[in-house]
């Protein structure tokens, strides 16, 4: 279990003020320093980038772990999820589709530090929910591709 | 330079694009030059991918309340648009 999340280099209060440069240089090159004032040591001097991506992938990691106990643990179906109530808008076999690509690509993303693809397919299955509480888009998809049900949007005047 | 598409609007949401073009006209122009040009450009918080047995259908979202839902023919550079109006 990994549990150093900052270099184990510390700096006294006093020392990180009479040498600034050269301890801001080794928290960026170390990922971090803690800093110890008196005979505490609860602060850390760390590059904004670094903090920015850890609390990422916490609130990331904490959503997982939320949404699996619910199907996992507790034994719900996707569809009564609280993490994400919007599935229950697909249908059984889209919500196990999405666990698929969810736990998937979650597990992806830790690996690599980069979550904007589980943020893209959050948002897409979030809108897909969202499309099927819409019976007009729905029965237009269904009969979609009869030419002579469109016409060129220009000759709408529309802008 | 990829060639530009043709829009085409399903009758049926003609209106829903017209009331478009009046509350916003503006995003309304927006959203169509995105639809000609790079119709399937990820744009994060306004294009969307759909997925499951939605598949292929796209979502612009042209404001908070508008949205217009479209697929791409790449074959024939075409891009038919579905629906286009406020989410129900």
């Amino acid at each position: 279990m990994i549990k150093t999340v900052f270099s184990d280099e510390i700096v006294l209060a006093t020392d990180l003020k009479k040498r600034q440069r050269y301890w801001f240089n080794r928290a960026r090159e170390t990922g971090g320093v803690t800093i110890v004032q008196g005979k505490v040591a609860d602060l850390v001097l760390a590059p904004r980038q670094r903090v920015a991506e850890t609390a990422e992938a916490a609130a990331h990691a904490r959503t997982a772990a939320q949404f699996l106990r619910e199907v996992i643990t507790l034994g719900r179906a996707p569809a009564e999820s609280a993490v994400f109530p919007w599935l229950q808008d697909l249908d059984g076999e889209e919500q196990q589709e999405f666990l698929r690509e969810f736990v998937d690509l979650f597990a992806r993303c830790f690996t690599t530090g980069e979550w904007v693809q589980l943020e893209e397919l959050l948002e897409d299955w979030q809108a897909t929910a969202e499309a099927h509480r819409n019976p007009e888009l729905l029965e237009a998809w269904r009969t979609r591709g009869r030419p002579e049900e469109y016409a060129p949007i220009e000759t709408l005047n529309a802008v | 330079m990829p060639s530009e598409h043709e829009v085409r609007l399903r009758k049926r949401a003609r209106k829903g694009w017209q009331d478009i073009c009046v509350r916003d006209p503006q995003g309304a122009a927006e959203a169509l030059r995105f639809l000609r040009t790079t119709p399937e450009r990820r744009v994060p918080g306004k294009v969307k991918k759909l997925k499951g047995k939605l598949k292929g259908l796209l979502q612009y979202d042209v404001n908070y309340s508008d949205r217009v839902w479209y697929w791409v023919d790449r074959g024939r550079n075409v891009v038919w648009v579905e629906y286009a109006g406020p989410h129900p």
